[in-house]
């Protein structure tokens, strides 16, 4: 008797477990839906990568910081912003934010320069790279267009000198 | 006894109608129980076999839907179609010919509050000539290249908050595909070094779905080696 109604419990556990997951596939598929039927379809190359260890203004301690240059040609539906939130760069293993895009923040800027390489243009690319050494677990970076909510697009790689 | 005889006629029959080797049913009171209980786990069981193909179904159509509109999406633009031209001449720009000129001598405005150490505003100005009616089908932008790095124009919200006055004669992009006369200045945010730099006109022509297929951009050097102070 007793053993019946655990296992009639554990069917209605997972009938509940279902309903969740359905719940939230439904939630995830209607933002990356809503995401992608605004988000462009990226066609992006990059060329010539540069990186170099650079010791910025107001560099924090622990971290290492690295200067980025690449050539990026951008043959996509919109231009790509030289910033943080539309590049990204990640190690190609271990914790994904040991490596971020440096961007200090200043509460007193309202008016922030944006480079970005136009539609159908190709533009230098220039960004300054703080690195985690603790968290990093190898030389290899992944250098990704990474426009937020969008499906992003590999670059290629750099090795950190 | 004989009066319990067919009683016990009735239990020898069943009895006998039992294999040998089978034990007696002792527990065939409970068998509604049981029935019960079967019937209590199938509900929940037809349940999630549901919940399942559900959850799949949908699985799948996120899937496909994701697919079906990342192929969309995917407009791939060629490079720009790069036109050379004079400061201070009028020249025809984009599709409709539009008449437009850009002055050689653009301004350096300094710094203002609200920007970085080690930038300034710089403006340029841009005339744009008569078109008869607007241009649907097409979106347009100011760039200003110096070195390898594009800046992209300030819209007249970016500097209606600092500087009103700026942002009531700053020229869009949009507008290269307007209507009518035009004539003002376009504005960017730059590093404190730049002291000249080539402003772009992108005329970006675009498809039934508003995605643009393809770019004619002209090119005009402007300085910005004078500095001017004061509203405008």
């Amino acid at each position: 008797m007793i053993e019946d109604t655990r296992k009639g419990m554990g069917l209605w556990v997972l009938a509940g477990l279902l309903v969740l997951a359905i719940l939230g596939t439904g939630i995830w598929g209607a933002m990356h839906l809503s995401a992608l039927s605004t988000a462009p379809g990226w066609y992006a190359s990059m060329d010539g990568v540069q990186i170099e260890p650079v010791q910025p203004e107001g560099a924090e301690e622990g971290y290492e910081y690295y200067r980025l240059r690449f050539v990026l040609t951008n043959n996509s539906d919109q231009d790509v912003y030289v910033a943080g939130w539309n590049l990204g760069v990640r190690p190609a293993k271990g914790h994904e934010y040991a490596v971020d895009v440096w961007d200090p923040w200043d509460e007193s800027i309202t008016l922030e320069k944006e480079p970005c390489v136009p539609v159908g243009c190709i533009g230098d690319v220039e960004l300054i790279l703080e690195v985690d050494p603790e968290e990093l677990e190898t030389k290899t970076l992944q250098i990704t267009l990474d426009p937020y909510g969008e499906t992003p697009l590999e670059l290629g790689e750099v090795e950190l000198p | 006894m004989k009066r319990n005889a067919p009683e016990y006629d009735a239990w020898n029959a069943q009895m006998l109608e039992q294999e040998p080797w089978q034990e007696p049913d002792r527990f065939s009171g409970q068998l509604p129980e049981q029935k019960s209980a079967g019937a209590a786990r199938l509900l929940p069981l037809v349940l999630c076999v549901l919940l399942l193909v559900v959850l799949l179904a949908e699985g799948a159509f996120f899937w496909l839907r994701g697919r079906q509109l990342e192929w969309r999406n995917a407009v791939y633009v060629p490079d720009a179609q790069q036109s050379m031209q004079q400061a201070d001449e009028s020249f025809a720009f984009g599709p409709y010919q539009r008449a437009v000129k850009v002055g050689r001598q653009g301004e350096a405005l300094g710094r203002i509050t609200g920007i970085a150490q080690g930038e300034k505003i710089v403006r340029a100005s841009v005339s744009l000539g008569v078109l008869n009616e607007a241009a649907w089908d097409c979106d347009g932008a100011f760039y200003l290249q110096c070195g390898g790095v594009y800046y992209p124009s300030l819209g007249s919200y970016q500097l209606e908050q600092e500087h009103p006055e700026w942002a009531m004669r700053a020229l869009e992009g949009y507008e290269l595909c307007g209507p009518g006369m035009e004539e003002g200045w376009v504005y960017f945010l730059v590093p404190e070094s730049v002291s000249e730099g080539a402003l772009w006109l992108h005329w970006l022509e675009k498809n039934e779905d508003y995605n643009t297929e393809s770019v004619q951009a002209a090119c005009v050097a402007v300085q910005f080696d004078q500095e001017v102070t004061g509203d405008d």
